[in-house]
């Protein structure tokens, strides 16, 4: 395999994502940056340093997707979430405008999934960091007289980042738009402790259900629509409205022609197969 | 979920009791530190009683932001810290708010600073920026001592068009309408 085998094969990524296997490609990539990094090439080293983020961002894309379709729907969560900071550490080093690689593609639509979640809150540490090194000449930081290494540059075909090396933990918030999306709240079993999902996935296994390929564009169109009444036949007059105002059902959407949802509308551009094509409610 | 966050904008410009030397007189700050921040145009200065805590914090990432101020010396700006370098603690919070932190400056070089804050924010944050909210105070220091704090919470984007404008009534109505950029600090220094 050379460099140009690599560029290909992540040039192709639409044809070759359900038989992928990149590990002859990222050890390519490795002993070149190993050769540039002693020739202290570092055009070239930060050349592969990109080419080998633009491999992870795309495996990990890949594996996002088929996670969701496994109903594996939060280690999908955590996967696309490592997309976007991978793209977001990439972006200032490599602009892939032709849509070479397919990062554009794979930039709108993790984001397009990410909304569809219904991850609502996160859970955000609050930390006092302490003491901090850097990753590429492990000097503990002084606030007036660093090691020089800017965070986020790239040096010998590594990126430049900061380890925390002494820190205190001092509280958790919830927070609706937290930097890190890992951090979701789950449900817990009161006896074991065993993590209960109680979120409701409908939207994206409506979606990957009728995707069937990673690098086949859709859209989504959110809105609200008004579910059937019958739907809710076991909500009592007097609970709680099922659109969730905090009315009561006779005072809210029981005047009404149906329960007021949230709805998505999407958009193929590989049309599904037609007993697909159809509308769903969910609770 | 919806990832975009809330975008609404709060601006505040108030009359203020703090200047360079009220920071710089902390006593937290070590005397022989004092001398040295007496040079400067650009204050980072810390929050304090974060959950009543004694220590003074900076939020995460003004170390970067402090290089990136130095970096920039020939806009005629001198930065520093208003703390011991062994004293110095980030604090974490992991939301999508950035907090860049407090800064006391001259009202010569605010609105160099100004700009040098939303570039730096492009260029930290990236493909980011465009949706980021941000928060910072920036307090305003004129020749007499006098100072005003500027507080802003909203789009990143924003930033500028919405403190350049209130830093330009500022020096209009202190009579600095035509000021030569001077990097030395406002007289309330002066020994």
């Amino acid at each position: 395999m050379t460099l140009e085998d690599v560029k290909t094969y992540l040039r192709k990524a639409p044809d070759n994502f359900n038989s992928r296997d990149s590990r002859s490609a990222k050890q390519l990539l490795l002993s070149i940056k190993d050769r540039a990094v002693k020739d202290n090439d570092q055009a070239l080293a930060k050349t592969i340093w990109c080419l080998d983020e633009i491999l992870d961002i795309q495996d990990r894309f890949i594996t996002g997707f088929f996670q969701m379709k496994a109903d594996e729907f939060y280690e999908g969560w955590c996967t696309l979430e490592k997309v976007e900071l991978g793209i977001h550490f990439l972006n200032p080093h490599f602009q892939d405008t032709a849509n070479e690689f397919h990062l554009s593609f794979i930039s709108k639509h993790t984001s397009q999934y990410q909304s569809i979640f219904p991850y609502k809150v996160f859970m955000s540490p609050e930390i006092l960091e302490i003491e901090k090194t850097c990753s590429i000449c492990n000097k503990v930081i002084s606030v007036r007289n660093p090691c020089g290494h800017r965070v986020g540059e790239i040096y010998d075909g590594k990126m430049c980042s900061r380890f925390v090396s002494k820190a205190e933990f001092l509280g958790m918030a919830m927070v609706e738009d937290p930097v890190q999306k890992y951090s979701v709240p789950f449900l817990s079993d009161s006896k074991g402790g065993v993590k209960k999902d109680h979120y409701n996935y409908a939207f994206i296994r409506y979606l990957v259900q009728r995707l069937s390929s990673p690098f086949h564009a859709w859209d989504v169109d959110k809105t609200k629509r008004r579910h059937p009444h019958t739907r809710y036949s076991h909500v009592g007059r007097n609970d709680p409205c099922p659109c969730e105002s905090g009315k009561k059902y006779k005072q809210c959407c029981l005047l009404e022609d149906g329960v007021l949802r949230p709805h998505c509308e999407f958009t193929f551009q590989v049309t599904p197969p037609e007993h697909l094509m159809t509308t769903e409610y969910s609770d | 979920m919806s990832q975009e966050p809330n975008v609404e904008t709060e601006f505040i410009v108030e009359d203020s009791e703090e200047n360079f030397s009220s920071w710089i007189n902390r006593p937290y700050v070590p005397e022989e530190l004092r001398n040295q921040l007496v040079a400067a145009n650009v204050l980072i200065v810390p929050r304090e009683g974060f959950r009543e805590r004694p220590d003074p914090v900076f939020p995460v990432g003004t170390e970067e932001l402090l290089q990136y101020f130095r970096g920039n010396s020939d806009k005629g700006i001198s930065a520093d810290i208003c703390i011991a370098d062994e004293d110095y603690r980030e604090l974490a919070l992991h939301e999508a708010l950035i907090i860049i932190g407090g800064f006391v400056v001259t009202s010569l070089v605010a609105p160099i600073v100004t700009d040098l804050i939303s570039t730096y924010i492009k260029k930290r944050w990236g493909s980011k920026e465009e949706k980021a909210k941000i928060k910072l105070e920036l307090t305003v220091v004129e020749k007499d001592g006098r100072a005003s704090k500027l507080l802003y919470e909203g789009p990143s984007k924003d930033f500028s068009k919405t403190v350049k404008p209130a830093l330009k009534t500022l020096s209009e109505r202190n009579g600095q309408g035509n000021a030569t950029p001077n990097p030395k600090p406002g007289k309330e220094l002066e020994p």
